[in-house]
Order: C-alpha cells, then structure tokens, then sequence
C-alpha cells in the first residue's frame, strides 16, 4: 500500500514533483529491541506527513534516523541538493558532516521545544544563523521578523522560562524556519500543550509550508494533528505499516 | 519505602559512575596533599634556628594550601551530592521525605569520601621518602623527621571525611528537592555600588597595614597581619569577582556574533557564583604568588650583590626554602585546580546534559560545544587571574615595583607560571570532552 501510493506519487509529478528526501529500508536495534525494521519513506515538497503509532513503535527512532540525529544500522537516506544539483546519502557521513547538514537543511520541533534556557527567546532564534557565520545585527534582524511572523513581537528579550508552552513552542518553531531548511522535524509538538493552545501551534507549524517547498514531518498521537496533514505515516513495532 | 530500595534507586550508574571515580580521585588526593602539606609545615617549624620567618612559612604554608585543599574537598562532596539529581527526585516520587533523601545521599557521598580518604592516607605512607627530595635549611629533609606524631596521622583522616560529609549537607542545601525534579537556587548576585565601595576600602586598608607591616613587629603579630589581610583580599574578590564576571559576561552576551562564546556568556550570567568558585583556587594562587615571587625576585638580587653581608645565614637559607614553598605552593594549588576543573565540569556535562543534546540535535558541531564550555571556564579564569594580580600587585605594590627594577626575569616567570596556570585549566576543561561525546552518543535516552 504504501509503496503504490509512494510510487503513484512520483509518477504523478515526475516532471515537476520529484522527492526531497528518500529512506530506503531503515533498520536501527537498540541491543534486543528493534527499534526500526525496513522502513522505506519519501518526502516531498510542500507536504505535511504525519507519523502516528502505538507508543514505542520507532516514530521518534525514524525521525531521528532520518534527520540524521542517529545513525541506522542499515539504509539509506537521499537528500536532494537544492537546485537539484545532486544527491548526498547522509548514512555514509561523519558525525560532523551529519551535524552540519541538520544545520543547514533540516529544522527541528520537539515536544519540549528544546531550547536554550539561558538564551533570550531572540538568540535561541538567531541561534542556527550565528552557527551559519551570520553577523549578530542580521541574526537578530531575521530572529525578530521570524517572532513577529508568529505573533511573538515584543516578546525577544525574554527567557524561555519567561514564556508560556505555547509562545515557547513557537519560538521553536521560529528557530527552526530562521534558516529556511527543506525539512522541518517535529516530534509530538503538541504533546504537552493544552487543546486550544495546541490548535495554535500547529496553525504556526502548518503554516511553515505555505508556498515553500518545504517537507513537514510530525510525529504525533493525535488523530486531528493527523487529519490536517497531507498523509499519514501508521507505525508498528519498527515498521510503516500503512500510510494514507 | 525501605532503606536498602532507596539505596538501589540511588546506586551510581553510567555517567554518574564516572563521577564517584572522579571523587574517590579527588577525595584521595586532597588527602595525600594535605598530609604533604602539613609534613612540610612541621619541617620549617623545626627548623633548628630563631628566624621568625621560618615560623611565618610554616603557618603561612598551612593556611593558603589548606583553603584550595578544603575548597576542593568540599567541592567534590557536594557536586557528588548534587549530581544524583534525577535519582533523588525519583525518590521523593515515590513518596520518600525530602530530609530521608538529603539524609541518603549524603550517607553515600560520606562513604565513598571516606574510601578516598582511605586510599589516599595509604599513599601517604610513601610521602615522606618523596619529599625526601626537598632541602630544608641546608639539608635534606630526612623521612624520620617527616613522620607526624601518631595522634595527628589518627587525627587527619576523621577530619576530612567528616569535611565531606558536611560539604555534601551543604551542597544539597543549595538544591530543592522536589517530586518533579532537582533545581539549583537561582543565585544572581546583587551587588549594590556601595557594596562594591566597601569592598574598596577594605583593600585600601589592607594596603595600608601591608605597607607599614615591618620585622619589628614580631613574629605572631606579622603573621596575624598577613592572615587578616590575605582573608579579607579573598573575603573582596569572592564578592567581586562574581559580581565583575558577570558584568563583563552581560556586555559579551549583548554582542558577540559567536555563537559559543554567546552561550558561555549566559550561562555565567545565570550562574556567576558557581562560575567564579570554580576559577577560585587559581585567583588565591595569583594573589599569594605575585607579592611572594616579587619578594624572591629581589632578595635574589640582594644575594647576587655586593650588599650580601646585609644577610645572615640563616637568612640566605631561608630564602632557598621560601622559594620550596613557593613552588610547592604553586605545584599543589594547580594540581588541586586541575582535579576541581575535571570535577565540576564532568558533573556540568552531566547537569546539563539537555542543553548539549538540544544543541546537538540543531546541528551545533560537537568541537563547538567544547569549546562554548571551555569559554566558559576561562573567560572567568582569565578575569579571576588578571583580577587578584591587580588586588595583589595593588596590594605589595612596593614590592613589585622593586622586583621589577631589580629582577625582571622574576617577573617574566611569575607571568609564566599564571599562563602555565590558564592553560592547565583549558587542558582540564578538555579532558572532559569524553563525557561530552558519551552524553550525545545516547542523545534519546539522556544518559
Ligand atoms: N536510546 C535507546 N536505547 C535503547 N532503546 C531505545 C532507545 N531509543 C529507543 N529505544 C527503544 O526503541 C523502541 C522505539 O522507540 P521510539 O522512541 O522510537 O518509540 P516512539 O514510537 O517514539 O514512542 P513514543 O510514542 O512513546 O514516543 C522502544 O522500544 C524504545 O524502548
Ligand atoms: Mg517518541
């Protein structure tokens, strides 16, 4: 099932739509546990994929493998250059080499945002840019156009602890469009979030990919975050089961 | 819940593995360190002659080793305590009271430094053929006359192991210990202007009392005279440098386009106190180093001239001896520096794990991780290092004016030595990068 409508999909737009991101059979075991068996996946542009399943099933282990925060034990992960101007496959790359591709592709959600507490809700933003050698006047210029673009403005010079779970969550997600990544990652965005509050941020997250070709992956146990993403990604014991 | 379920729960594993060797480590060297300090001490005391300076070496050595050597002990106990954060607020989950927690984790935290103790009062049995080596008064020092008195040798172990235990108390005082988690107080100094003028006037008048201070002031008097001023030198810097350090960490974190020395700044911001105790045993050396080594400087000048018949010969030895002492001195309080360093930043590692795994994950590099940690620590070093070198050369200032027309290659090793210092400190905050790497390599699980 899920290799037709993988495959219908390309076909479909093999001119114009052709992948971002292509996972061929990952496999990752943590000791006896098989995290992840055989996981195949496509991203393309401008789709928001859900990845929903029973707890334990290796949604975060398939997030993190694909964002090559770990490495799988077998597999491949394609990333396209942009402007089509080649291949990279980030399994075969050093620890560094994967490090500098979350920086300069990838965004990152996470369910407790993860940012710097010590940092203002300004510099956690700026964060990945001053990474990427931006000056600190434009780094902070784009940090606070991203606070503004999610209703944050005005709020920069607070500390994280200073900020609710929902503006904290947007600034997470503010941090991880600064650098204008081709996929952005979030695992259970919402999970800690009251109702309302969490209807916001995936409003903010959702509307990441508006006319960009950007790819959204979100894991989430949530069937409404599911329902208002493009497809859905069903996980059990390590294996994509089905996807919508 | 039982006793023997809570010890299970609170029993070191992984990481925190790592942080018991470490304190065995140290609890056993500040051991050793301080049985050699105090065979040495007793050494200048028994110095068969009448110079009142040999009696000011002996209480002098005592004093500025056994500050660094309780600091680090102290230190230790109280990290260890810390450190098992996420265990003890697992036990007050299950229900366990917040005094029966702090109650077990210093029973443990004892107990390993009592095994420290141990191991190092062992070593220490070899200590007096080691130092051996040392010349005193003209002579080598001989293994007999190093020998403490049995009482003492009975006494000294107790002591420290009880340091500890209390250190621990004390550190876990500095942490609330709730169901939900471990958290430091917020310890943001408030340092008031008029503070900081006080603080200005207690080193004029110490200046002032250094300036007049003179032989004929015999010999208790002189020593309770350099005592008094040194501790309310340290007494100044402890409530300044915090205060400077963060300051200057403000100033920094407002401009800085690096992004690692962006994070260093805030987290001295949020903790300067902290930041400041562990550059600590470095600035005490400074200050005391500065005034002595000028000292040596220019008694080395006297010797080598004409005006030696000014000296007696008692003298002349002992100035060989006052130069042992400094460089025991400076030989013990770097070894202590490097132990802290390696200490307080495997548990900063391991405190913090989420901060680097949230970085990781962003993409920061793991060498600038490193290295933000590695700002971290000497950006406080170098303000503490230059800092007590402005107190003490403010402080002996005649002194070093003298050194520096007299004896500049003095100086120039006096400068030396410091750098020397700064460095061992990056070398400590370096060899601590492993824990690092074992911290990210396991980024889902935390530890
Ligand atoms: N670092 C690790 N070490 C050991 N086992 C791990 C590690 N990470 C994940 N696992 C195991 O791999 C399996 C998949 O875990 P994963 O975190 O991917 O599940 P999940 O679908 O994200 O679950 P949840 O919905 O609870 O977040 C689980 O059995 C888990 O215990
Ligand atoms: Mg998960």
């Amino acid at each position: 099932m899920s290799a037709t409508t993988d495959s219908q999909h390309s076909r479909a737009g093999a001119q114009t739509l052709d992948w971002l991101l292509r996972a061929e059979n990952l496999s990752k075991a943590f000791g006896q546990t098989q995290a992840l068996s055989k996981a195949c996946l496509d991203l393309y542009p401008g789709e928001a994929v859900a990845i929903m399943g029973p707890s334990g099933s290796g949604k975060s282990t398939l997030l993190h493998a694909i964002a090559g925060i770990i490495s799988a034990d077998e597999g491949k992960v394609i990333l396209r250059r942009p402007d089509d101007e080649g291949l990279d496959d980030i399994t075969t790359l050093s620890e560094a080499k994967r490090s500098a591709f979350r920086l300069h592709r990838f965004g990152f959600v996470f369910q407790q945002g993860m940012l710097i507490p010590e940092l203002t809700a300004e510099e956690n933003i700026a964060l990945p840019l001053l990474l990427l050698g931006s000056g600190r006047t434009e780094a902070v210029q784009q940090a606070n156009s991203g606070l503004e673009r999610l209703g944050l403005a005005g709020l920069g010079e607070r500390r994280i602890g200073q900020l609710s779970g929902g503006q904290a969550q947007r600034v997470a997600i503010a941090r991880a469009l600064v650098t204008d990544p081709t996929i952005i990652f979030a695992d259970e965005p919402t999970g800690s979030l009251d109702s309302r509050t969490a209807e916001e941020v995936l409003d903010a997250l959702l509307a990441t990919n508006d006319g960009a070709d950007r790819a959204l992956v979100i894991v989430t146990h949530d069937e409404q975050v599911a329902a208002r993403c493009d497809r859905t990604v069903r996980m059990l014991d390590g294996r994509i089961e089905a996807t919508r | 819940m039982s006793t023997s379920a809570a010890l299970l729960l609170i029993r070191p594993s992984g990481t925190s593995a790592t942080l018991t060797r470490l304190q065995l480590l140290a609890s056993g060297v500040t051991t050793l360190l301080t049985f050699a300090v105090i065979m040495l001490a007793i050494a200048f005391w028994n110095t068969p002659t009448n110079e009142v300076g040999y009696t000011v070496l002996a209480v002098s050595l005592v004093g500025l080793l056994i500050v660094p050597l309780i600091t680090l002990g102290s230190a230790t106990a109280r990290l260890a305590a810390r450190s098992r954060d996420d265990r003890l607020a697992t036990l007050r989950l299950l229900g366990a009271t917040s005094a029966r927690v702090r109650r077990i984790a210093v029973t443990e935290v004892t107990v390993i430094a009592a095994m420290g103790v141990l191991i190092g009062t062992v070593f220490s049995a070899a200590l007096p053929f080691v130092l051996g080596l040392l010349t005193v008064y003209g002579e080598p020092l001989q293994a007999a006359e190093l020998w403490l008195p049995w009482w003492l040798t009975v006494a000294i172990p107790p002591a420290l192991v009880a340091l500890a235990g209390i250190s621990g108390m004390l550190g876990l005082r500095q942490v609330m210990l709730s169901p939900l988690g471990v958290r430091t107080r917020q310890d943001v100094p408030r340092l008031s202007w008029l503070r900081l003028l006080a603080a200005v006037a207690v080193l004029g008048i110490a200046v002032l009392i250094m300036q007049t201070a003179s032989d004929g002031w015999g010999a208790v008097v002189l020593i309770i005279v350099l005592a008094v001023a040194v501790l309310a030198v340290m007494g100044v810097l402890g409530l300044v440098g915090p205060f400077i350090v963060s300051r200057l960490a403000h100033s920094r974190a407002r401009k800085t386009a690096d992004p690692t020395r962006l994070i260093a700044s805030r987290s001295i911001i949020d903790n300067p106190r902290t930041a400041w105790q562990e550059a600590s045993a470095l600035a005490l050396t400074t200050f005391v180093l500065i005034p002595a080594g000028s000292m040596l400087g220019y008694l080395d000048t006297i010797q080598n001239s004409a005006s030696r018949e000014i000296m007696t010969t008692d003298q002349l030895l002992m100035f060989a001896d006052a130069r042992t002492m400094v460089i025991a001195l400076v030989t013990v309080s770097f070894l202590v520096v490097a132990c802290q360093i390696a200490i307080t930043q495997t548990a900063a590692v391991i405190e913090r794990r989420e901060l680097y795994i949230a970085l990781d994950r962003i993409g920061m590099p793991a060498k600038d991780l490193n290295r933000s940690r590695r700002l971290r620590v000497t950006m406080t070093a170098n303000i503490a290092v230059i800092g007590s070198a402005i107190a003490a050369a403010v402080l002996a200032f005649w002194m070093v004016f003298m050194a520096l027309a007299t004896a500049p290659l003095f100086v120039l090793a006096i400068i030396i030595v410091l750098t020397v210092g700064l460095l061992l400190i990056q070398l400590g905050v370096t060899s601590t990068n492993p824990v690092l790497a074992r911290v990210l390599n396991a980024p889902t699980r935390g530890e």
